[in-house]
């Protein structure tokens, strides 16, 4: 399934909110930590960076696809 | 046989009150619980067209859903001609399927095809009763919503109930094929299947 979300510092918020790769590491309360024990099966990702972010976005969806903040 | 129990396919939107108050989650985890596969899913924010092509828009179904609404109005002890200027069911109908596309075209929706056993029964008992306001605790529309249709009815537009699925079998063909192409429902296997069936 794929998301595109929207927020102040999205990118960064989301990462945290996700944990560390390896679920091992992944701080509690994190998704990773919560529902994943697997480094390889680790469940979701999410862009690393604001510019990955741009270009990850552009390639799943057509600026159509995209509906505007209400 | 038994395949063809365990593939029936309903559609289900969740409709832009739900998205705007942030329950797409809430709502889709509900179905994804009861062991309902998602095997289509995308967010679009419908045109009239779009929205309008939804219902069937036939006379018969227009004037079924007129009648209804006379029910409503008569249950409520509302006036019907001094709100809506008319009591002739099809005209009714018309309006009502007016406001519904208004409602459906006013936002942003999820839609999404679910898969399983007695999937259309199951959503629908998921979901609840049409008006929220008389909608079975427990279910998506009587713990997450309380509009009712008496106020809806004086305000001339639709119920806001935050989901949409399909009634019966031929609607669910319909409006499958209405929101999906036939290339964006996938096959795959949810890994408690062996478990529950």
């Amino acid at each position: 399934m794929t998301l595109a979300l929207e927020k102040e510092n999205a990118v960064a918020d989301f990462r945290k909110l996700i944990g560390a790769t390896d679920p091992a590491e992944a701080a509690p309360g994190t998704i990773r930590r919560d529902f994943t024990t697997s480094k390889q099966n680790n469940i979701v990702h999410g862009s690393d960076l604001p510019e990955n972010g741009r270009i990850e976005i552009a390639f799943h969806f057509s600026s159509r696809e995209l509906i505007e903040a209400q | 046989m038994s395949a063809e129990l365990k593939n029936e396919r309903t559609l289900v939107l969740v409709k832009t009150d739900a998205v705007m108050r942030g329950l797409i989650g809430e709502i889709i985890g509900r179905f994804e619980r009861a062991g309902l596969k998602i095997v289509a899913m995308k967010m679009v924010y419908p045109g009239k067209e779009h929205a309008a092509g939804h219902y069937s828009g036939s006379e018969e179904w227009l004037k079924g859903m007129g009648n209804k609404t006379l029910d409503s109005f008569s249950q409520n002890n509302l006036d019907v001609k001094a709100i809506m200027g008319t009591d002739d069911p099809l005209e009714i109908g018309k309006m009502v399927q007016q406001w519904n596309v208004d409602y459906l075209s006013s936002g942003p929706v999820v839609a999404l095809v679910l898969e399983g056993i007695h999937a259309i029964a199951a959503v629908r008992r998921i979901i609840g009763f049409t008006i929220p306001a008389r909608a079975e605790v427990g279910t998506i529309r009587g713990g997450l919503s309380i509009d009712s249709n008496t106020i809806a009815n004086i305000e001339k537009r639709a119920t806001k109930n935050l989901v949409h699925a399909s009634g019966d079998k031929t609607e669910a063909e319909h409006e499958i094929q209405h929101w999906f192409e036939s290339e964006k429902i996938l096959n795959y296997k949810r890994c408690d299947a062996h478990v529950m069936f």
